[in-house]
């Protein structure tokens, strides 16, 4: 046991250092390690539960597109549909006025014409007349200065039978 | 301060209840409260997102914990014998940079605990016991110990027996290689300074502190590689 005093292994000592080693190594177990493990096992869930719901997120996103550009395909086809319709009715709108019109436009038309006829006809009866009456004045004026009332008397009675007789051709 | 003063057993300070105690002793546990005031200040406030000493730290025990995870390729293991391997790891680093602390070094008022036989022995036997604790618990008891009382024939019971001895040299091989090394280095130290000690000191002290970080690094590596052999059942 020389060999150990001369060393200076003194067992008192001895045992109070591993009682210091043995307490230091509970205390940094305890309040160090223990924790700092827990911490780093944590965090690595931490981060990889991130990740997954990164991805999902990801996946969530793609479907949102997808279904965007499905909803605007789909609202784009409708759109054009309901253009082409209304073009349609339109059309077919446009034709019925017209022909609505152009029926009107002839039915204004035969009116007029037959209207113009018993116009011009009415004119006539009038104009022919006034002329008749015109040219007995104009007659009575020249005959009255020629002719003797005998003479004057059988050219009336002729011209108004030959009168007579143009009318019935007339009518 | 001479030569002459140099003397392997530190120098008794005070007596409390019959026991002398030391200089190194009274450093030992100074610097032990410094180990652990910094830890438990640095993982004080376990943030999420580590920031400044809690990040280092982090770092530093992360990079700890992978190189024990490297040596003994099983993160369970690895987790097992942590605690211990980064205790001695920095407990020992923080001992022998306090022997190149000016006022801190061999024979003057402190001495670096690691130059004192009876903490690198404390050390020593403490860690080896607790491998072999944690080595039962992972094997059971008889799972443990029958790998040294092998009684199925006599070869293997020699075999065993030799390991056992093996296990005995080894804790002492760990205790005598750490304080042979911080107390030639001490020496060496106290020797150059005796010589010269203006600039020629500097060469050395750089080598201190190579042997003040190789030192720890050795006796963890060597207890997380004991604690692999350790906890692998025999044959």
């Amino acid at each position: 046991m020389e060999i150990l005093e001369s060393l200076g292994i003194d067992w008192k000592l001895l045992l109070g250092q591993i009682f210091n080693f043995l307490l230091i190594l509970f205390l940094l177990k305890k309040f160090a390690y223990k924790p700092l493990l827990d911490l780093l096992k944590e965090r690595t869930k931490k981060i990889q539960d991130g990740i997954k719901k990164s991805e999902k997120a990801q996946e969530i996103i793609q479907m949102v597109k997808e279904q965007k550009d499905k909803i605007l395909k789909n609202a784009q086809e409708k759109a054009s549909e309901v253009l082409k319709q209304n073009e349609e009715r339109g059309k077919e709108k446009a034709e019925e006025i017209f022909n609505q019109a152009t029926k009107e436009k002839e039915d204004i038309l035969v009116a007029a014409k037959e209207q113009g006829k018993a116009d011009i006809k009415k004119m006539r009866k009038e104009d022919s007349r006034a002329m008749l009456g015109l040219s007995f004045s104009l007659l009575e004026k020249i005959l009255k200065e020629k002719i003797n009332p005998e003479k004057d008397k059988e050219i009336t009675e002729k011209f108004l039978s030959n009168l007579r007789l143009n009318k019935n051709d007339n009518e | 301060m001479g030569i002459h003063e140099i003397s392997i057993a530190a120098h008794p300070m005070f007596e409390i209840f019959g026991v002398s105690i030391t200089n190194t002793f009274i450093l030992s546990v100074v610097i032990g409260l410094l180990v652990f005031g910094l830890f438990s200040f640095a993982l004080k406030q376990r943030k999420m997102v580590p920031e400044g000493i809690q990040n280092f730290i982090e770092f530093i025990l992360e990079g700890m914990l992978g190189y024990i995870e490297g040596i003994l390729g099983d993160r369970k293991k690895a987790e097992e014998i942590f605690p211990l391997a980064t205790t001695i790891f920095f407990l020992i680093l923080a001992c022998n940079l306090s022997g190149i602390v000016p006022g801190l070094g061999v024979f003057s008022l402190m001495r670096a605990p690691t130059t004192d036989i009876n903490f690198t022995l404390g050390v020593a036997m403490s860690s080896m016991a607790l491998v072999h604790i944690m080595a039962m618990r992972r094997l059971g008891v008889w799972g443990h110990i029958g790998k040294f009382l092998n009684f199925k024939s006599p070869i293997l019971l020699f075999v065993g027996m030799l390991e056992g001895v093996g296990e005995i040299t080894k804790t002492f091989s760990l205790a005598i290689r750490l304080f042979g090394n911080l107390f030639a280095g001490e020496v060496l130290m106290l020797v150059v300074h005796f010589l010269c000690a203006f600039m020629l000191p500097l060469p050395f002290i750089m080598l201190e502190l190579l042997v003040a970080v190789i030192q720890p690094l050795i006796f963890a590596s060597l207890i997380i590689i004991f604690y692999g052999t350790a906890s692998t059942a025999g044959h």
